[in-house]
């Protein structure tokens, strides 16, 4: 009899009640997404006179960065206004943004917007047919904070910054002065001396330099313009030094470039 | 061993009833969101004139997930995407509601979503496919932006997709494939048929129609009643005689086909649809009505 009790009484053991396991997060992933997105779009539409954007196309960044004004508006609509603008575009164009999940949220510039989508247009004449200058639209972003973002485009990788715009400061005032730079720093050759190595530095088709030093190297780093001069993509490394942008010294008689950093090099233009 | 192997299947049914685990109550709350957007005036035309009276989806946002990612490609322009979707109701389907009698043919037969496409989808040998219908179920409408009023085939791309459509939902008669049978080419018919006058003298009304007989079906339906008679005559007396005869053999099947298992009356369609093609012309595709 005791023998059949504990026959009886031995599924018990096989039995446990799964308990609930402690949630890592209190709340579920898609409410946690639904509010990083709510989160991010109020710190897009928060900044009030809009965003400097600096928008490197293509995978290699083979044609350097250039520079977007963007406002975030809480209509669904964002305004853009771009250094490339010719004289028959307006200041501004207005198009339709959505900010919506994927792995992350994802900015979308979802409606054509020229000054937007010029960089990804297939037939751009700047590259192949079918790719254009492979630029993107559609950007992840990494990180939003009200003295930066940080986007990620989707189909390039390339790291794209956001910079919020002074409050009081005037779009066509402040666009003039990138249009200006670019004009101004119109030089084809410089040389220098950048860690104890001679350099010589050549601008590229577009806007990258190419750094020759010690017989047949090269660098070559994709950059923007500034109002000051030339911030890099990524930083050249050489001699121990580390360079991640030239001021432009525009003088008449001797026009130089030096680092924006605190190494004391200093390129000579020897050719404009 | 036998007698404890009795127990334990008498009690085990009883004891995983007895110890089931007290249920987790479902989240009433759907982990799938909806993309935030802020529903625009267009939106809103677009619920009352294309999802309430069709049950059709234009989506003229770009969302990659429902495109094809083989190619580089832009968004739609907002103000050009309206005009499409104005031309589109006016010139396309109301043809059909007003041959039909209701817009119950169009509800249950078109594809339930249009997708607007900014730019062409550009292959890297500098061609373009202009229009696709996925599966019967999207229509893909690409070039958008290039959109002119006064010079554009958007309306028979439209008519050409439906063909296709309704090519797949009643299969078409067999005796129209074995009318032009071997001479379908494929891809190459652009390099078969280097003129539309080759083409027709071939008995296909398009080079493209040579494509196949599946293409050349919904071409020669597309043709037919998107061309007044005196083009279509035009057409045939370039054929010659004896393309004319292969042309006019194809379409009669087309046409008995159209009357017999989708009741259309392709001569009525004809009329309507080039009397609204003319009205389209005119009409203001800004405004939002």
């Amino acid at each position: 009899m005791k023998k059949i009790i504990i026959y009886l009484l031995l599924p018990f053991l096989l039995l446990s009640c799964a308990k609930e396991d402690d949630r890592l997060f209190p709340d579920s992933a898609a409410d946690r997404m639904e509010q990083r997105i709510k989160d991010n779009l109020a710190t897009l539409q928060n900044a009030a006179n809009g965003w400097i954007m600096t928008l490197y196309p293509s995978d290699q960044q083979l044609y350097g960065g250039y520079t977007l004004f963007v406002k975030f508006q809480d209509d669904g609509r964002v305004t853009v206004a771009s250094e490339l603008k010719t004289t028959s575009d307006p200041e501004t164009i207005t198009s339709l943004y959505t900010v919506f999940p994927e792995a992350g949220p994802v900015l979308s510039f979802d409606s054509y917007n020229s000054f937007i989508h010029y960089f990804s247009e297939p037939r751009n004449p700047n590259g192949p047919v079918e790719l254009g200058m492979g630029g993107d639209y559609e950007f992840m972003i990494m990180d939003a904070a009200p003295y930066e973002t940080v986007l990620k485009g989707k189909k390039t990788g390339n790291k794209i910054l956001l910079t919020p715009i002074a409050a009081g400061e005037n779009w066509n005032t402040l666009m003039q002065q990138y249009v200006n730079a670019a004009g101004k720093m119109d030089f084809l050759q410089g040389e220098g001396n950048i860690g104890g190595i001679d350099v010589i530095v050549q601008k590229g088709d577009a806007r990258t330099l190419n750094f020759y030093y010690s017989g047949n190297k090269v660098q070559e780093i994709p950059y923007h313009y500034t109002p000051d001069g030339l911030v890099f993509y990524k930083p050249l490394k050489l001699g121990g030094v580390e360079i991640n942008a030239l001021l432009y010294v525009d003088d008449p008689d001797e026009p130089c470039l030096l680092d924006a950093g605190d190494t004391d090099t200093q390129i000579i233009i020897t050719m404009k | 061993m036998k007698k404890f192997i009795l127990y334990v299947l008498i009690t085990l049914p009883a004891t995983l009833w007895l110890g089931s685990c007290s249920e987790d109550a479902l989240n009433s709350e759907s982990t799938i969101k909806e993309t935030p957007r802020v529903e625009n005036e267009f939106d809103r035309w677009l619920f009352k004139n294309y999802v309430i009276p069709y049950n059709i989806q234009v989506m003229y946002r770009m969302e990659d997930i429902e495109s094809d990612m083989s190619y580089n490609l832009v968004p739609a322009e907002y103000d050009k995407s309206v005009q499409i979707a104005k031309l589109v109701r006016f010139a396309g389907l109301e043809a059909f509601d007003e041959v039909t009698g209701s817009q119950d043919f169009i509800h249950d037969n078109f594809p339930k979503s249009f997708l607007f496409i900014g730019s062409g989808a550009v292959r890297n040998n500098g061609s373009e496919i202009l229009g696709a219908a996925e599966g019967g179920e999207k229509m893909i409408f690409y070039r958008v932006n290039f959109f002119d009023q006064q010079n554009n085939d958007v309306v028979g791309l439209v008519f050409h997709e439906f063909g296709h459509i309704l090519d797949a939902r009643k299969p078409r008669p067999k005796d129209f494939d074995e009318v032009s049978g071997s001479g379908y080419v494929g891809d190459v018919y652009d390099t078969h048929y280097t003129s539309r006058e080759a083409a027709l003298r071939a008995g296909f009304l398009t080079p493209y129609a040579a494509h196949s007989a599946a293409e050349d079906f919904t071409i020669t339906f597309g043709e037919y009643f998107y061309h007044t008679s005196a083009e279509w005559e035009a057409l045939l007396t370039t054929a010659g005689a004896d393309g004319r005869a292969i042309i006019m053999s194809k379409f009669e099947i087309v046409y008995a086909y159209m009357r017999d298992e989708w009741n259309l009356d392709l001569d009525e369609l004809r009329t309507v649809s080039l009397r609204r093609k003319d009205e389209a012309k005119n009409l203001d595709l800004t405004i939002l009505d």
